[in-house]
């Protein structure tokens, strides 16, 4: 009897060990809790940490907020931007998007890495974007009357996932830099509206800006919309784009450009890129038929391919993931271990060949 | 031993259930760094070195008179000088292990769950429930361990299928990449942690003999081998190997990732309280393995299981002094987060290998040249 009373206490201390009571535990009131849907972070240099947050709506419907605090590191700034009301707290437990400033991709991902994993409320599936410019500036970005940056991103997103495309998440980024040394993220920036539809002059508009390359310890590389596409054709994530072709428009339809080696011998004297792909008519200037439409596409096609490993050779970072390709096209086992991809890539010969068939869209029949 | 005897299927359960604690803490991060992408593969490596462990053991354990643990083949191979001496550095060494078992399930408590707690309280909560279950009957604890093993496997296999939308195929392939020496290498940490359960060999006394052992064998080790290449393959398929090797609890940080349809979430909190069952059973094994040593030591009788909890009669006083001594370890063993890491990743490995690998072989040799064994 004494035996089982023992134990039954020891129980019932242990169960008072998990926190969910209110007298010892941090116990918080829904109504009092303010989540967090956007989160972004700035290196100020000297080691500071600029974090700014934006807020979904309060419990009695105020609109969303935007907070930015700086301080020597994250947390700290996370202590700093608790301090603006004592009665709601700040809950990271539902950040939608992870934004990290130019600077601030320039220094890594391990202090964000750090911040989210040592974070009980944070998670590492949270999308990571890369902005052009400083992460603050596109929180606190005057978008309209209740729109928040986190709605603005979720329309980028559903854009993106539309295209079959998901943001690279944190876990997916520092995977990448771990295994590789370099990870490609989506990139946004802030634009003024000035020209477009948004009536107030003084509003911005978040916008796609391509995508990120981030490389441990050095700044980001913006790719251009023509880098940034060749990347799409190269990991077929291409369909659903746009390209617009001097005043007409075609939409591609598929196809994934495939690399493979030109070897002679056991020595690897070249890099070849197919593609073949379909593409529907968006937009036809009456001048343009479809022949000369599908050889344009074919042309920018072929320069968007050459752009992107172009550069990826000058900054001799595979990121298009072109050597597996090459050792699998290897004459043998022997020549594909014995390739020494770093030393050889940078100055390989590239050839592209695109062949691009450009169905009939809803034509006017002229 | 009396009546308090374990059936094989306990027995096997018990030490299954009891290794999913170190297995955590070990692996993925032990293979990922060692083999890379080839981690979840590299633990089969394991399966020779373990299958002759464990050969060896039925071996040593054939030398044994009934209700005989391992204890006293020390004493009759070696001798009783030599014999004591091993058989203080065994037990002392269960004891302390015990202690950096606590300690390593209140650090991953403080770290993963409750961040701005220090282990403390939960060393002394552990501590207290290992020895309460250790003044207990071994039958008890097995029991314990059966039902606990079918617990943990559930949630074990849901989490990995829940998991597996996340794998990356990259991070895992192509193999052709990992060099075969690093797949024998990554089998390393599986071995340590696989044969830990050479230990609870101090305990054969209590176990009924196996009317097919050959078969209970062949399903323990590929029970063990089954679950750490999975915890390897969802692991690193989620993370890559470079990033797994820089995370502090890899399988955890996955877990708080995990969402069931997009409803449910947040499984890590239960998971790793679920996990506290596995290290309070390990080290309340580890305890009673200790005890065994040392009592032969002291030659002292084999405790009551269903005594009075505070009696100190027939060696059951052992058992205070040796929680004492893991208790002490698990407050001393880390000072700072750096010191744990060298322990975890070093230090408590290369003793146990030399504990295992080292000193059971040799008990063996010697016992077969003296024609004991």
């Amino acid at each position: 009897m004494k035996r089982a009373l023992l134990i039954i206490i020891c129980f019932a201390w242990t169960l008072g060990l998990s926190g969910c009571g209110t007298l010892f535990s941090g116990h918080r009131d829904m109504e009092h809790l303010r989540p967090v849907q956007v989160a972004g972070l700035d290196a100020d240099g000297d080691g500071r940490v600029t974090l700014s947050v934006c807020t979904g709506t309060g419990p009695e419907s105020e609109p969303p907020l935007a907070l930015r605090a700086a301080a020597p590191g994250i947390e700290a700034a996370a202590d700093r931007l608790q301090d603006w009301s004592p009665r709601d707290e700040l809950f990271y437990a539902h950040v939608r998007y992870l934004l990290l400033g130019e600077d601030m991709a320039g220094t890594g991902l391990l202090q964000a890495l750090d911040w989210v994993e040592r974070s009980p409320a944070m998670r590492m599936e949270t999308p990571l974007l890369i902005v052009r410019g400083r992460a603050d500036a596109l929180v606190e970005a005057a978008l309209g009357e209740s729109i928040s940056a986190a709605e603005s991103l979720g329309a980028l997103e559903r854009e993106e996932k539309v295209r079959g495309r998901e943001p690279p998440t944190l876990r997916q980024a520092a995977a990448g830099l771990a295994e590789r040394g370099w990870a490609l993220c989506l990139a946004v920036e802030v634009l003024p509206a000035e020209g477009t539809v948004l009536s107030d002059p003084d509003a911005a508009a978040i916008v796609p800006a391509g995508l990120a390359l981030l490389r441990e310890g050095q700044p980001p590389v913006f790719l251009s919309r023509s880098e940034a596409l060749g990347a799409a054709l190269l990991d077929g994530s291409a369909a659903g784009t746009h390209v617009p072709l001097d005043g007409s428009e075609a939409e591609l339809l598929g196809g994934q450009a495939k690399a493979e080696g030109l070897w002679t011998g056991s020595s690897l004297t070249g890099l070849l890129l197919r593609c073949e792909l379909g593409a529907g008519i968006v937009e036809r200037l009456p001048e343009d038929d479809r022949t000369a439409l599908a050889d344009r596409l074919a042309q920018t096609l072929t320069d968007c391919l050459t752009e992107a490993v172009g550069l990826s050779q000058a900054l001799g970072c595979d990121f298009l993931g072109l050597e597996d390709a090459v050792r699998a096209s290897a004459p043998d086992r022997r020549a594909a271990r014995a390739l020494d991809w770093d030393a050889v890539f940078p100055a390989l010969p590239v050839t592209v060949t695109v062949e691009a068939d450009v169905g009939r869209g809803y034509d006017l029949v002229s | 031993m009396g009546d308090d005897r374990v059936t094989p299927r306990q027995a096997r359960a018990a030490a299954f259930t009891a290794l999913l604690a170190p297995l955590i803490r070990v692996l993925p991060r032990g293979a990922a760094a060692l083999a890379g992408r080839g981690a979840w593969l590299s633990v089969f490596a394991a399966a020779p070195a373990l299958l002759a462990l464990a050969l060896l053991l039925r071996s040593l354990c054939r030398a044994l008179a009934p209700g005989e643990g391992l204890a006293p083949l020390f004493l009759r191979v070696f001798g009783p000088v030599l014999g004591r001496a091993l058989l203080v550095l065994y037990g002392g060494w269960s004891f302390l292990y015990a202690g950096f078992v606590l300690r390593g399930g209140a650090e991953r408590l403080a770290a993963a769950a409750y961040p701005h707690s220090g282990p403390e309280p939960f060393i002394l909560a552990m501590l207290a429930l290992s020895l309460l279950a250790s003044l207990g009957t071994v039958r008890g604890l097995a029991r314990t361990g059966a039902v606990l093993r079918g617990l943990l496997l559930g949630v074990l296999l849901l989490m990995f299928l829940l998991a597996l939308r996340d794998l990356d195929p990259e991070n895992l392939f192509p193999l052709r990449d990992v060099r075969p020496r690093d797949v024998l290498l990554g089998a390393l940490p599986a071995a340590t942690v696989g044969g830990a359960a050479a230990l609870f060999s101090f305990l054969a006394g209590y176990a009924e003999p196996s009317s097919r052992p050959g078969r209970d064998l062949a399903s323990l080790l590929l029970c063990y081998l089954l679950t750490a290449s999975a915890l390897c393959l969802t692991t690193v398929g989620s993370f890559g190997a470079g990033l797994t090797t820089r995370l502090s609890y890899p399988f955890f940080t996955m877990l708080r990732d995990i969402t069931l349809f997009g409803a449910a979430q947040r499984f890590e909190a239960a998971v790793i309280a679920l996990w506290v069952f596995s290290d309070l059973l390990l080290c309340t094994l580890l305890l009673r393995c200790g005890n065994e040593a040392w009592r032969t030591v002291f030659a002292l009788p084999v405790p009551e299981g269903d005594g009075p909890l505070r009696s100190l009669r027939r060696g059951r006083w052992l058992l205070w002094v040796g929680a004492a001594l893991a208790g002490g370890c698990a407050a001393l063993v880390s000072p700072s987060s750096e010191v744990f890491r060298l322990w975890t990743d070093r230090l408590a490995p290369l003793l146990m290998d030399l504990f295992v690998w080292g000193g059971l072989p040799l008990l063996w040799l010697v016992g077969r040249l003296r024609k004991i064994v």
